[in-house]
């Protein structure tokens, strides 16, 4: 396997490791494992809490009441359509922000709101071209397809695999590093193993986010009988494009998950000890 | 006097009125001659400078409503929610990042225990490293495609003729060690 030749030194010119030697690193009996912690960071903004709209609502209101009055004879001629138009929208935009004073808190307040969002829309021209907006929420949230990474735009989502056994099958994509590698080397080729070639991923620099001790369980098959577990380092990695392939020997299913869904998915052990490594929103 | 243009807020009618004339009075009259092309009659008496400088130095003053007690109160109470309310969002964010900064302090320290090598190669830096374009800042909508499904990852690149001598050799040197 080739290096890419670069003109400057980047993570990726050492990322592909050269299949020299396949032994697994083991350091006091616990095999070397990294862990990836696969991430699809959050494409839309998120929706604002209905404390803020009503602030923000209550800071617009009182701008309008507290800012000097307009000049409107500068900016309008004198009695054309457009000044007719603009007094309207602006004495109804006025009578609006006023309720927030006790002084001139009137029956009529929800009514009010909706009518006045009508008006303002109407006076828009149709004329200009309709502009084609995707929805906030996706298909894939309506279905709830946990393989989809239309889902839950707003959030953020780790990837889970799923391995071909009763207990603890749900965790991160994880190898062993082998001699001579790096864990970011280490890394990159366990998720193209896994996972399949057909993803756009950037590892976060060489560092590991988080460390795993466990034992493994008493029915294991180990390759050499005196390890008596593994001790994973999780390195984080941003996907971009592309989707899992799985490749049914290793891996048998997948899961685009939050930090709150994993904790159904996941071992209780696991993720207590995984949790802090990832984002609440 | 030099002319400073001072904002609207801080400058009544006739101060802007006495500025403006003095500064009127101390500038070199004259400008293009009255028969160059080009030349527009810049007539000072114009309504139109009028209105411009009323717009731009004066600020009329905004006929407050009245105000009461139960206003301020209200008032206060609202910022104070707000503030109250930033704060918890604050103090989540640094939970979360101490948390995750906590993880990461702790892999660190145990790498270093374990292997001298990993941690070292752990980390090194890169002072030439340039964060991808594709790490997109979230948008108020996503995008009319949705997410790209069916990414190709490019070819990798042939390489160069001593990396390909160093592979030749190495392999060599693998055939006679077996």
């Amino acid at each position: 396997m080739a290096t890419q030749p670069t003109l400057s030194s980047t993570i990726y010119s050492s990322i592909k490791s050269k299949q020299s030697e396949k032994r697994p690193i083991i350091q006091k009996n616990y095999r070397i494992v990294s862990g990836i912690v696969l991430t699809r960071s959050p494409q839309i903004l998120r929706d604002l809490h209905p404390f803020e709209k009503e602030y923000y609502m209550y800071q617009q209101k009182l701008e309008q009441v507290l800012s000097p009055p307009f000049p409107v004879d500068f900016y309008f001629k004198k009695g054309s359509i457009a000044e007719t138009k603009w007094k309207a929208r602006d004495e109804q935009n006025k009578k609006n922000a006023l309720a927030i004073f006790s002084s001139f808190k009137n029956n009529k307040t929800n009514s009010e709101d909706n009518k006045e969002k009508e008006s303002i829309f109407k006076g828009y021209d149709v004329e200009e071209e309709e502009i084609k907006i995707a929805s906030r929420i996706t298909q894939a949230d309506l279905s709830n397809d946990l393989k989809s990474l239309d889902r839950a735009l707003q959030r953020t989502l780790y990837l889970i695999v799923k391995k071909p056994r009763a207990e603890h099958d749900w965790q991160f994509p994880q190898g062993g590093v082998n001699q001579k590698e790096t864990l970011v080397q280490a890394a990159y080729r366990e998720l193209e193993e896994e996972c399949g070639k057909k993803m756009d991923v950037w590892f976060v620099g060489r560092r590991p986010i988080g460390y795993y001790k466990y034992t493994y369980p008493k029915g294991f098959v180990k390759e050499d009988i005196e390890t008596r577990g593994a001790m994973v380092f999780f390195m984080k990695a941003h996907i971009f494009a592309g989707q899992v392939q799985v490749d049914n020997e290793e891996i048998v299913d997948f899961a685009w998950v939050t930090k709150q869904e994993m904790e159904n998915f996941v071992s209780k052990q696991y993720y207590a000890a995984v949790k802090d490594m990832l984002s609440e929103f | 006097m030099t002319f400073t243009y001072f904002p609207r807020s801080s400058l009544s009618i006739s101060t802007a009125r006495r500025l403006l004339s003095r500064a009127a009075a101390n500038k070199r009259t004259g400008g293009p001659p009255p028969g160059t092309p080009g030349a527009t009659n810049y007539n000072i008496t114009d309504t139109r400078y009028e209105v411009i400088k009323r717009i731009l130095f004066e600020t009329p003053k905004p006929e407050l409503p009245q105000f009461t007690e139960e206003d301020l109160e209200r008032h206060e109470t609202i910022e104070r929610a707000w503030k109250l309310y930033l704060r918890n969002q604050r103090e989540a964010k640094s939970e979360e990042m101490s948390a995750k900064y906590n993880m990461l302090n702790e892999a660190n320290i145990q790498l270093e225990q374990i292997s001298k090598s990993l941690f070292d190669s752990a980390q090194l830096g890169n002072k030439t490293m340039l964060f991808p374009g594709q790490l997109k800042i979230p948008t108020e909508t996503p995008s009319l495609s949705g997410w790209n499904y069916d990414y190709i990852p490019p070819p990798e690149p042939d390489p160069s003729p001593q990396t390909k001598e160093r592979e030749e050799k190495g392999s060599e040197e693998a055939k006679i060690i077996e």
